[in-house]
Order: structure tokens, then C-alpha cells, then sequence
């Protein structure tokens, strides 16, 4: 029963910096934007009539002071208000949110799904056949996975199989069909290459992260064990190699959230999805000041929440959890 | 199949031997011989150095790494008109004039490439410098201090670690302008955390280590014990944190300039200059090849180079 | 009975190749307890480990040898009759009760995963044992290795026991299907020595109601003196002396067993007589001297030592040593020397 009351602490804990993180982010979001000169409508060099800016500013609330504007802010987010877009006139940031995250996220589980299968099977294979060419092979694949970024990969991709193969096709076959469309977001060819190039990342991260768990696991005593009860060489490796391997690699699928969601930012703009990244990208470049700190804040509360559900799920996992926050 | 191996074995034993003498005259014990060791004895930093350079994929990693550097340090001084216009030479195939091609508006490719290699390299070394700067002073502190200083600067961290890092660095190119100075502040705004807990945990390990109580009973100085203790356990990975952080502050610059918030042209980077090539498709390839190359394999040395070291610095890898 | 012959194993590292057991034999008789003593490295866990072949196939390597397990060679069979063997013929218990347990599965399902693989199986290849008559087999298993509140503590994990209690947990997979041969590898290197005591009188128990026989490998002879009936010790990857475990005690014959008693505490001792270090240190292996591998580190070396491998001389029946001194041509002052 100690263990029970130490696991409900670690939780508490862990729930406790989250909502801390996401109030930070907030206020300094809010802060940072404030500490613009002008506002978004009077950058100093607008020939705008002062009357007709002046109303404008008050329609977005921005005449009132900065202290009583952030807690009308604070108000207005507890209740899923995120305000007003200013360059997507009369639209809300929630409704561009509404309309935008599930393209993301269908995007993302896509690329989470084929990445984590290819990751761990890329993985386990390697180090099933340590030194071999599997294991050299996905090595490979790993290190230039993690080192070479995805837009460079995925422009490479867009280049090779969008335009080069699609061209060779319409000489071949005279068709205009393209297998790997490199834009928009329409059928399941469309999602292809897309969640490919987003999934880079995470296959390489957990290509190399599963064939070190694994490699370790196996040269744990507790396999030996397994092993001097005559029980079969799979049932060894399934049971209690690839079992135990998986713990530290459920972590980084935490870490992974964060990335894809970066990852987001470019494969949306690169392939013209309409996704909340590409949203984000366009409001900062546009200084659309609503609809980036919005969205900042959205993005904030949903990576520190798949986090910790993440680490609360590894909670449950691992047996050992309870006794002393994480290892590793 | 057997699991004998197929070499016959030539080490019968001597007994075997009938004609020799027995030669039973007593001879003293020779310790000196019995301690002899057939395998090298290494001190810690040689066996890593040895290591290190053993791996040839580190090796060759490193060699590039310092071309690479070479060509950032060396080359815009050869090459320095790299916002020289020419509208009569746009989008040129790499030719003997210019060897990397034109771009859209006629500026030399190559002589570019050298400049937006120094200024990634610069935002890379100099962002990571910093950050290993307060990693070490933050952590330290914190490690020797302890007791709630360290609690609350531990939850401080916890916080920043908490925030993604990309969200910091888009959100800070908003407010400030744009260019180097923006982006190397805003990449030292999170990215000395790592470094900071690592280090906190080396300082706080050896507070509890006996060997160190038993040198401050002896009379050490506090000074005395971070020369000799501290600093030779926590050199490697605070070594292979440094190299392995560097790229990526490289790639987020590049990641930045590439979707158009990082450093804005006329000046040149390897983000940028993607970006500009990767609107030229299907044309003007070189554009877009030659910095990609060149960041793609600089990218790949410098982490074949950083689990080289890794590995080498871990004592636990080597045989 | 298990005999070993002319067992010779290598392994090889970054600085080249170990011979880690070279040339050993040992008959170890049924329903007894024979300990292999010997200072780390010297090769008596990869001989252990050979016998289960457990080591790690890709670094090491069986030069020769058989290891006859009543008759049948274990270093020939395939990996499957291999299987059919580990758990079920000989079990095996290994030195650090932290570690060898797998951390994510409950004690209980670590214990019926040996009684059912190893079950009698029916016509259709299915296992005759239940998982519920397999888990109350674990319980009183769990009983019979003295842990207390089995059928609670059966449906927990690893981390929830003390170092003793996954010893005696490691005991009860070992001695699950009632082999014939139990191997401890420092099985008590690990614990407090009160534990220590109890995991001995436990493996001891087992021994006489199962009638198996168990060889223990250690580097205390204390745990020797009042465990085993036969003692081998190794010396840089072979057995040097071999014996019941009075002879070893009360008659030893190779100065290297001398060195090891005269390193033990007895009760007793006379404050003058002080305990003796052997100096130097064990012979590398990556290059094993020609002659005697304890030679450089002898009181009573000769020339010959240095450079030829004593044979192996017998001096009573069942006491063997592998020492020049033994040799009928060597001059017995010298061999009165060592007990000075």
C-alpha cells in the first residue's frame, strides 16, 4: 500500500509542473506579445484614420490596461475563447483551431502509428542480429534519420517522387495520375508522403533507441535466467527481452509528441496541408498576433498533457515506477 | 550442428612431453611477473582516445567537421561579395564562373554557401558555448548548494524542460527581430537545461561519495576536490553533451530560416539558402543540392563523430 | 553423474583471446555436493555455465572437451534437446538474486513458465498442467523454499522482495521440475552472511529430500568447509587440486590451496598467527604461462614449474593434485617447505 501512496504523489507531482508549465506559457505568451510597440493595427507607419483605429482597437479590446486585457484573456481561455484572428477577419482562433487540429492529428497518429511499428521492428531486428547486416542497416537508417532533417528529406522526397517519378509516369503511361501527390490533403494517396517524411524522425529515434534497450536487456542475468529454464529461444525473446526493452522506449513516445508537432510546422507548409502547423507558421509571418498566441498556447497545453499522459501511462507500465519517480 | 569450433587445437599440454630434465632447483617467487599484463593498460583518456580513433566513421566524422569549419572560417575572407547582385547572370547553371550556379538574383551560390557556413556555425558554437556556460554554473550551483535552493532551481527546470523548445524559438522570432543575435538568444533560452541537470547530478554523486568525505577530512580544499574529482568524471559527458547539442542548434537555425523566420536574406544561411532553392523546383536544382549536401553530411559527421565520442567516453562500451 | 573431460573453453575480447578454462575434468557423483573453489577469473563460472552452455555464443568458444550428463554429451546435443535439458535436468542458480529475476513479471508467473514448458505434454502436443495447477504448484513450491505468505506473495513482482527472498525464489525456478543437478554460481556471494547461512541450509534440505546433487561454485572456503563433501580448486583455468572436502582441509597438497587456507579466519587463532595475503596477482590469460600458472606467485617454485605444466598425480585415493612437488623425483625437503 506504500507503493499506491508514492505513485499517487509522483502523479500529483507531475500534474502540478504541468499546470505550472501551462500558466507559464501563457502569461509569457500573452507578456512577449504585449511587448510589441503599437499594436498589431498601428505599427507607426499605418496612414490609418485615428478614429477608425481607435475603434478597431477597441473592438479587440486592446484600449483597456494590459493587466485587466490578461485577465479578460485568462477569462475568455478557461472558457475555450482563444479570441479573434486578425488577418482570417471574423474568424475565431477556436474555430481555426476546431477546423485545423483534426488534419494535424490525423497527420500525426499516421506518422506516430508508422513510425513507432517501423522504429521497434528496425529495432528488435538489429539487435536480434547484432553486427549483421540488419543491425548495420538500420544503424544507418537511424543515424541519418536523426541527423539529416525531415524538410531536407522530405523536399529531396517531394522532388524525386513528386516531380521526377510522376513526370516519368505521364511519358510512360501518358496519364496525369500521381501515385505520391506533393500537395493538399484530399485521399489516402495524398497522406502518403506526408506522413512518411513526418514519421522520419520517429523511426530513427526509436530504431536506435529500442536496439540499445534491447541490446542491453539481453545481456541482463534475468535472460540468463529465462534461458537456463530450457524455455525456447522465442519465447525468450518475446517474454522477457522484448518485453523489457520496451519500457524506456514508451518514454521518448512522450518526447515524440513535442516533435511531430514541430515536425508539423514544415511537412504542412511543404506539402500544403491544412493543418494547424501551417496555420502557426502563416500567423507569425503574417503577425497575426491573436491567432499565434493562441495557437502557442494550444500547442502548449497539448504537448504538456500527451507528455504527461504518457508518463502516467508508464506509471501503470512498469511495476518498478512506484518505488522512486523515473529511471533513467 | 556442432558448437565446437572447426580450428583444431595446437595447445596440448606440456605434460604430454616425456624427454625433458626436471630441473627441481627452488627459484624465489617472481610477483613482478605474475602481475604481467598481456593486454594494454589504459588510463581512462587514453583508452578513450584510443577508441575514438579506432572508429573510423567518428574519425572520418571529425575530419569533415573540421573542413567544414575550415571553409566557414577561411572562405568568406577569399569570397566576400556574397550580396553582389547581377540581373544580366540570374538562376545560372554552375558553370567555371560560378561553380555552384546563381540564384534569382544572380548572387554566386557558392560564394554564399561560405558565408551561410560561417553564420550556421557561428549560431551553432556560439548559442551551445553559452548554453554549456550557464548548464555548468546552474547545475554546479545548484548540486553544491543543495538542500531547497536545489529543489526550487530543480523545479524551475522542470518547467523550462516542460515548454517545447520550438514553440520558444518561433514565438521569440515574433516579438524580436529577426537575425543571428534573436536566434542565438532564443536557442540559450531552454537548451542549457539538459547540461544543468547532468552536471547537478555528477556534483551531487560526489557529494555523497565517500572518497570525497575522506579527502575533506584529510584537509582537501573545496577547490582541490573539483579539480580532482569532479572535473575528470564529469569532462566526458559534459564533452559529448556539447557535441551533440551543437547539431541541433544548427538544425533549428536551418529549420527556422527554412520555413522563413529565422535569419532573412540578403544574408546567407543553410536554411535560407534550402529554402530558396526549394522554390526554384523543378529548375535550378543546384540551389537547392548545393547547401543541402553540404548541411546533410555536416549534420551526419558531426553525430558520427559525437556517438564516436560517446562511446569512447563510456567505459562501459569498450572491451 | 556428471563428468567433465578435458574441458577447454575461450572467449574472446577486444584485446584477444582468453582461454578461460583450460583443460579441466571433474566427476561430480550423484546425490552429493562438490564445490568448485577458486579467486575470480579463474574460470570456474564459464566452466558452470558450460555445462548449462549458456555463455554467449558469439564470443565464445568450446575448443574440446564432453560434458557427459550420465552418459549423454550436453556439448553435443542439438540447442533443442539442449532445452529439453536446461530447467528440467539441471537447474541453475546464479550469483546476484538483484538482478536475475526479470523485473516485469510477478514471481509467480517466473515459476510456472519452467514447470510448464517443461509439463509432459499429451497426444496433441498440449501441456498436461493447467495454469492454475501450474500457479499452485508455485505456491507450495514458494512454501517448500520457506518464504513466507506464498500465496500472497506469488502475484508479486520482483522489487518487492528482500536480496534473500529472491535467492530463495531463484532456488524454488531451480529446483522447480526436481533436477538432477543443481548449479550455484556464488549463489551466496551476494547477501549478508546471516542470509547467507539460511540460503546454504535451505540448498542443503533440498539437496537430501530430492536426492540431486549440486555443485557449488565459490570463492570462500568457509562456505566450503561445512557445505560440500568435494572440493575442486581452480587455478588460472584449471583444477589444480581436487578432493573430499577433509582431505582438502587437513592434508592439502598444492601450495596455492595452502596459501588459500592460511587466508581464511579460524576460530581460535592465536593473535600471533596472522592472516596470510597471497601475493601478486593471477596469470593473464590472454597469454597463460607454459608451466605452472601459479609458478610466479609460489613459495615453493622450481625451475621446472616455470616452464612445464605439472601432470595431474594422484596422493590418496580420490585426492589428486596437479603440482611438481608431487613428482616422485623431486626432493622431499623441498615439498616440507610450503607447511613451514
Amino acid at each position: 500500500m506504500r507503493g499506491a501512496v508514492k505513485l499517487k504523489k509522483y502523479l500529483l507531482g507531475r500534474v502540478v509542473v504541468a499546470l505550472v508549465t501551462v500558466f507559464i506559457v501563457i502569461t509569457l505568451t500573452f507578456v512577449l506579445m504585449h511587448l510589441i510597440p503599437g499594436t498589431p493595427f498601428n505599427t507607426g507607419n499605418t496612414n490609418m484614420d485615428p478614429d477608425a483605429l481607435a475603434q478597431l482597437e477597441a473592438n479587440y479590446g486592446l484600449d483597456k490596461p494590459i493587466f485587466e486585457q490578461y485577465l479578460i484573456y485568462l477569462n475568455n481561455l478557461l472558457h475555450g475563447n482563444f479570441g479573434t484572428s486578425i488577418t482570417y477577419t471574423n474568424r475565431s482562433v477556436t474555430e481555426i483551431i476546431l477546423r485545423s487540429f483534426p488534419v494535424s492529428l490525423d497527420l500525426g497518429l499516421r506518422a506516430m502509428i508508422f513510425g513507432i511499428i517501423a522504429g521497434l521492428l528496425l529495432g528488435i531486428e538489429a539487435a536480434l542480429h547484432h553486427n549483421k547486416f540488419i543491425d548495420r542497416f538500420s544503424t544507418v537508417v537511424a543515424i541519418v534519420g536523426i541527423s539529416v532533417p525531415s524538410f531536407v528529406l522530405g523536399t529531396l522526397l517531394q522532388l524525386v517522387l513528386g516531380l521526377w517519378f510522376s513526370g516519368w509516369v505521364k511519358t510512360v503511361f501518358h496519364t496525369d495520375f500521381q501515385l505520391f501527390p506533393i500537395a493538399r490533403w484530399e485521399s489516402f494517396r495524398y497522406t502518403i508522403l506526408p506522413s512518411f517524411v513526418l514519421s522520419l524522425g520517429s523511426i530513427a529515434s526509436i530504431t536506435r533507441m529500442m536496439r540499445s534497450s534491447m541490446l542491453d536487456v539481453m545481456s541482463q542475468d534475468y535472460v540468463k535466467t529465462a534461458r537456463s529454464k530450457g524455455i525456447s529461444e522465442r519465447a525468450v525473446t518475446w517474454r522477457h527481452e522484448i518485453r523489457n526493452a520496451l519500457l524506456p522506449v514508451v518514454t521518448i513516445i512522450g518526447r515524440m509528441v513535442g516533435n511531430l508537432c514541430t515536425g508539423s510546422f514544415v511537412v504542412e507548409n511543404l506539402f500544403a496541408i491544412p493543418g494547424l502547423g501551417k496555420y502557426y507558421v502563416n500567423s507569425v509571418t503574417a503577425r497575426d498576433y491573436t491567432l499565434t498566441m493562441g495557437l502557442t498556447i494550444f500547442y502548449a497545453i497539448f504537448i504538456v498533457t500527451s507528455t504527461l499522459l504518457v508518463d502516467i501511462a508508464y506509471g501503470f507500465i512498469d511495476p518498478r515506477i512506484s518505488l522512486a519517480g523515473r529511471k533513467r | 550442428m556442432s558448437i565446437f569450433s572447426q580450428k583444431t587445437v595446437p595447445v596440448a599440454t606440456k605434460t604430454e612431453e616425456k624427454d625433458f630434465v626436471k630441473d627441481f632447483t627452488p627459484v624465489p617467487k617472481d610477483l613482478e611477473a605474475s602481475g604481467r599484463i598481456h593486454r594494454r593498460s589504459l588510463t581512462y583518456w587514453q583508452g578513450a582516445l584510443l577508441t575514438l580513433r579506432r572508429n573510423h566513421s567518428a574519425m572520418i566524422g571529425l575530419a569533415f567537421i573540421i573542413i567544414v569549419i575550415l571553409i566557414g572560417i577561411i572562405g568568406p575572407i577569399l569570397y566576400p561579395d556574397y550580396m553582389k547582385t547581377n540581373m544580366l547572370a540570374t538562376l545560372q547553371a554552375p558553370s567555371e564562373k560560378h561553380w555552384f550556379g546563381t540564384d534569382l538574383l544572380g548572387r554566386d551560390t557558392f560564394t554564399r554557401l561560405l558565408w551561410g557556413t560561417r553564420t550556421s556555425l557561428m549560431i551553432g558554437f556560439v548559442a551551445e558555448t553559452i548554453n554549456l556556460v550557464i548548464g555548468i554554473l546552474y547545475g554546479g550551483i545548484s548540486g553544491f548548494v543543495g538542500g531547497k535552493t536545489d529543489v526550487i532551481m530543480m523545479r524551475i527546470i522542470d518547467v523550462f524542460v516542460s515548454i517545447p523548445q520550438m514553440i520558444i524559438l518561433i514565438l521569440l522570432q515574433t516579438v524580436m527581430s529577426n537575425g543571428v543575435p534573436t536566434l542565438i538568444f532564443s536557442l540559450c533560452v531552454t537548451g542549457w537545461t539538459g547540461l544543468a541537470r547532468m552536471v547537478r547530478g555528477q556534483v551531487m554523486a560526489l557529494r555523497e561519495n565517500e572518497y570525497v568525505s575522506a579527502s575533506l577530512v584529510l584537509g582537501a580544499g573545496r577547490w582541490e576536490i573539483l579539480k580532482r574529482h569532479l572535473l575528470p568524471n564529469a569532462v566526458g559527458p559534459i564533452l559529448v553533451n556539447y557535441t551533440m547539442s551543437i547539431p541541433g542548434a544548427i538544425g533549428a537555425e536551418a529549420f527556422l530560416s527554412y520555413i522563413g523566420l529565422g535569419i532573412p536574406v540578403p544574408a546567407a544561411s543553410w536554411g535560407n539558402m534550402l529554402q530558396e532553392g526549394a522554390n526554384q523546383f523543378p529548375g535550378s536544382l543546384w540551389l537547392f543540392f548545393s547547401p543541402a549536401i553540404l548541411f546533410g553530411l555536416f549534420m551526419l559527421a558531426f553525430n558520427l563523430f559525437g556517438d564516436g565520442l560517446r562511446d569512447a567516453l563510456d567505459p562501459k562500451m569498450r572491451r | 553423474m556428471l563428468e567433465i573431460k578435458d574441458l577447454r573453453v575461450s572467449f574472446h575480447t577486444y584485446s584477444g583471446e582468453v582461454q578461460a578454462v583450460r583443460g579441466v575434468d571433474l566427476t561430480v557423483p550423484d546425490d552429493d555436493i562438490t564445490a568448485i573453489v577458486g579467486e575470480s577469473g579463474c574460470g570456474k563460472s564459464m566452466t558452470a555455465q558450460t555445462v548449462m552452455r549458456l555463455h554467449d555464443m558469439s564470443i565464445t568458444e568450446i575448443k574440446s572437451g564432453e560434458i557427459l550428463l550420465d552418459g549423454k554429451d550436453l556439448l553435443r546435443l542439438t540447442e533443442k534437446e539442449m532445452q529439453q535439458i536446461r530447467g528440467k535436468e539441471v537447474g541453475m542458480i546464479f550469483q546476484d538474486p538483484m538482478t536475475s529475476l526479470n523485473p516485469t513479471m510477478t514471481v509467480g508467473a517466473q515459476i510456472t513458465e519452467v514447470l510448464l514448458q517443461h509439463a509432459p505434454k499429451d497426444a496433441r502436443g498440449k501441456s498436461t498442467l493447467s495454469k492454475a495447477q501450474a500457479m499452485e504448484q508455485a505456491v507450495s513450491l514458494l512454501r517448500e523454499v520457506k518464504l513466507p505468505d506464498p500465496e500472497r506473495r506469488v502475484r508479486q513482482y520482483p522489487h518487492e522482495f528482500s536480496g534473500g527472498q529472491r535467492q530463495r525464489i531463484m532456488i524454488a525456478i531451480a529446483m522447480a521440475c526436481h533436477p538432477k543437478l543443481l548449479i550455484a554460481d556464488e549463489p551466496t556471494t551476494a547477501l549478508d552472511v546471516t542470509v547467507q547461512a539460511q540460503i546454504l541450509e535451505l540448498m542443503r534440505n533440498l539437496q537430501t529430500t530430492h536426492k540431486a546433487s549440486i555443485i557449488i561454485i565459490t570463492h570462500d572456503l568457509g562456505v566450503v568447509a561445512n557445505f560440500a563433501k568435494h572440493v575442486s580448486v581452480m587455478y588460472g583455468g584449471m583444477i589444480v587440486e581436487s578432493g573430499t572436502t577433509l582431505q582438502i582441509f587437513q592434508d592439502p597438497q598444492h601450495p596455492y590451496t595452502h596459501s588459500l587456507l592460511r587466508a581464511i579466519p579460524r576460530k581460535g587463532m592465536d593473535k600471533a598467527q596472522e592472516l596470510t595475503v597471497i601475493e601478486g596477482t593471477p596469470p593473464d590469460l590472454v597469454k597463460p604461462p607454459q608451466g605452472c600458472p601459479f609458478a610466479d606467485r609460489c613459495e615453493c617454485a622450481m625451475r621446472v614449474c616455470k616452464d612445464h605444466l605439472p601432470p595431474v598425480y594422484t596422493h590418496q585415493a580420490g585426492h589428486t593434485c596437479r603440482c611438481w612437488l608431487m613428482d616422485p623425483d623431486c626432493p622431499p625437503e623441498l615439498r616440507n617447505k610450503e607447511r613451514g
